[in-house]
């Protein structure tokens, strides 16, 4: 928080009508397998700063993953310029204010304390249980441990903390000529509890199906979505229509105003 | 930089680690987004860190973070790969190299970091005027643009000390247009990670907004295609998708041995006039002297006269598989290990004039650009095409809208019967779990009726 209330503080004598900054911070572990045996273990530290600043209406920002009191200086001096250049929003209207936000308790305690040892565990335990006629392309258990402040000219100074997990892997049966799709199975969490036997059984059931499966013709046929697929169509095309990013900009205030 | 990471290099060593290897960056990033006149976000990011890499007992340890914290990271590094090692029963060993120490500039004329934001937008500004003032059917402008410059940095206790100056612009645009209800769009995508912003003194504002337009307007004027299989002839940025998507990935040693390649070395996958490369070629998106592992980028053979004959490698996999190393382990940045990724993947020209390979087709069909796609390990893919045409009688007739191609690359390998004699080629990303530059690309190609499906409405 400290860090963030000092860059709003550069920005605005610096001469920025508005200025937001935002600290994250990810430290993440993961334990990843290959070609059937556990391959690699890493730690990921994450840290940076993100300055945005609004002049006259125009916007600029600048990230930076050094945080000592002189690349803050930079980073503002980088972003003012950037607004500098970037060009007026005529819709504008400002950064936000406080409001009253409900708390969301996605930390788990026990994911801070965690030896790799322990994250080895569930990938052994998917690529020893997995059957001969099945090859593990990869296979990995991951946690991430985030934190976010965030403190603007408007007056919002707010923290967060949350944990994050992933368990999966990616596998392909062996078929007499070659090999079938890859099928991927991921379990994402926010509490440690991963469930390898249930990503074997599904990768193996997808394995089987498409082992035992026809060749699809080309046409127009009556089809059943399932919720998976469905939600993967709409991703990649409902999203971009209704993002108020890549809206035309004129509607972009209607659209404020309707959220609010 | 180097006293800091040769300290790094001592903790490793100190620790036991067998194999240590540093690899630092310091990147500017530039990113605009840019839509319908107006700048959307202007975003620049000073990227600078450390990976410290270990192969401890035969287990790879990675701890990435700040550069002042490099001997804490690669104590971290050899802790973690100590702890995974446990499980490991087949030791993890590198392929050996000749070290070297090196330091590779860049040869910028007009360095990308060097040209004002003022400069960049304004040329957005033409960019997008000269898009619109193309044809009235168009109705929406999207481009984003990118550039970045900086140093890499790889110190290894085998004696590699290698600094690179690298940097790269990119301009990528999304036009749509629109018809008495219907709506399309194409895309345009170029870039080098060898020049400066003196690149768009050749790849004009002009030329960019004359081929996304033209597209843009083929789509809206086309007809349906029908459905089926039909023989076809794919144009080089389309044959590229191919070498790409459906085939470099199954060369890629780490995936080889579970793809629809494995155990095909020395076997014939294709029709004899089929030569597929992936090499670091002067100019094109991917190349540098050298990958992350301090290795020199080198050609590598991927099939030679429809034999399947070379992998691309990194240190370990050259070792597990006797395969030559390559220079094909790059990271996206100092938060990933390297990875082994293609660079400039082609098809090879062949000796076909345009003119023969169209010649003989009653009724098929020119793919002649794409717009997406993607593969699977048993090289099935699907295509989108974003510029594509009948042919009637040996000609190139009507515009196609809305065109998919699917179907099995390697079974299409033999159905190749004519290979063109001019590469073209295109830059984009690759994002095998990490993003990478790469481009791709090929002669035009014609193929027989069977090896591609085509899904239409016609």
């Amino acid at each position: 928080m400290d860090v963030c209330s000092h860059a709003v503080r550069v920005g605005e004598k610096s001469g920025a009508d508005e200025v937001e900054a935002v600290w994250v911070k990810d430290v993440t572990t993961t334990v990843e397998a290959e070609l059937g045996q556990i391959s690699k273990a890493s730690k990921v530290w994450r840290e940076g700063l993100r300055i945005r600043v609004i002049r006259d209406e125009a916007l600029g920002s600048f990230f930076t993953y050094q945080m000592d009191k002189n690349a803050v200086k930079t980073a503002v001096e980088k972003a003012l310029a950037a607004a500098k250049a970037s060009k007026k929003d005529e819709h504008w209207d400002s950064l936000p204010h406080p409001g009253k936000y409900s708390p969301v308790d996605v930390w788990d305690s026990t994911m801070e304390e965690m030896d790799p040892r322990e994250l080895t565990e569930p990938v052994c335990e998917m690529i020893q249980s997995l059957p001969d006629d099945i090859a593990v392309h990869a296979a990995l258990n991951r946690i991430t441990l985030l934190q976010r402040a965030c403190v603007n000219s408007n007056g919002i100074e707010h923290e967060d903390k949350g944990t994050r997990g992933r368990c999966g892997m990616r596998a392909v049966g062996k078929l007499e000529s070659g090999v079938t799709p890859v099928f991927n199975e991921h379990q994402f969490l926010r509490t440690y509890n991963p469930d390898p036997q249930k990503i074997v059984e599904s990768i193996a059931t997808k394995v089987n199906l498409f082992r035992h499966s026809d060749t699809a013709s080309s046409g127009k046929f009556q089809v059943i979505l399932s919720p998976r697929t469905l939600e993967i169509l709409l991703y990649f095309t409902l999203p971009e229509v209704v993002d108020v990013a890549v809206l035309p900009h004129v509607r972009f205030r209607d659209v404020n105003v309707a959220a609010r | 930089m180097f006293e800091t990471l040769e300290k790094g290099i001592d903790t490793g060593e100190q620790k036991g680690a067998d194999y240590v290897e540093l690899r630092a960056e310091d990147v500017v990033l530039t990113f605009i987004g840019y839509s319908d006149g107006r700048v959307d976000n202007l975003n620049v990011k000073a990227r600078s860190g450390v990976a410290c890499r270990v192969l401890y007992d035969g287990t790879w340890g990675l701890a990435c973070g700040m550069i002042d914290n490099t001997e804490t990271l690669v104590k971290e590094a050899c802790s973690l790969a100590q702890a995974a090692s446990v499980t490991r029963k087949e030791k993890i060993k590198l392929q050996e190299i000749k070290t070297c120490e090196d330091k590779t500039t860049q040869q910028y004329r007009m360095p990308p970091h060097e040209v004002s934001f003022e400069e960049k937008i304004s040329r957005l500004d033409t960019l997008c005027d000269l898009i619109k003032d193309h044809d009235k059917r168009i109705k929406a402008v999207s481009i984003k643009y990118a550039d970045s410059h900086g140093f890499k940095y790889l110190l290894t206790n085998e004696g590699t000390k290698i600094t690179q100056e690298m940097g790269h612009v990119f301009n990528y645009c999304w036009v749509t247009g629109k018809e008495n209800g219907g709506l399309t769009a194409a895309r345009d995508i170029i870039g080098s990670t060898e020049e400066g912003f003196e690149y768009f003194e050749r790849e004009t504002e002009q030329k960019i907004a004359e081929r996304v337009a033209h597209r843009v307007v083929l789509q809206l004027e086309g007809n349906p295609p029908k459905k089926g299989s039909f023989p076809c002839v794919l144009g080089p940025r389309v044959v590229g998708t191919l070498a790409h998507e459906a085939l470099g990935h199954l060369a890629e040693a780490d995936l080889t041995l579970n793809s629809s390649f494995n155990g095909k070395l020395g076997e014939k996958v294709a029709s004899d006039m089929v030569n597929m490369v992936d090499a670091p070629i002067k100019g094109t998106f991917g190349a540098s002297k050298y990958d992350d592992e301090g290795v020199l980028m080198q050609r590598v053979d991927i099939i030679k006269e429809g034999v399947f004959s070379g992998l691309l490698t990194n240190r370990e996999y050259a070792h597990k598989t006797g395969m030559p190393l390559c220079g094909s382990a790059r990271a996206e940045s100092f938060l990933y290990p390297p990875l082994i990724r293609m660079r400039n993947t082609f098809f090879d020209k062949g000796d076909h004039s345009n003119e023969e390979l169209f010649e003989g087709i009653n009724f098929g069909y020119y793919c002649k650009d794409y717009r997406g796609g993607q593969a699977d390990l048993n090289s099935s893919f699907q295509i989108g095409v974003q510029e594509a045409f009948e042919i009637h009688k040996g000609e190139i007739g009507s515009p196609i809208k809305d065109l998919s191609i699917s179907g099995i690359a390697t079974e299409a390998l033999f159905l190749i019967e004519g290979v063109g004699k001019e590469l073209g080629f295109e830059e984009g990303y690759c994002g095998k779990g990490q993003r990478a530059a790469t481009s791709s690309g090929g002669p035009h190609v014609r193929v027989e009726k069977g090896a591609i499906l085509f899904g239409g409405r016609g």
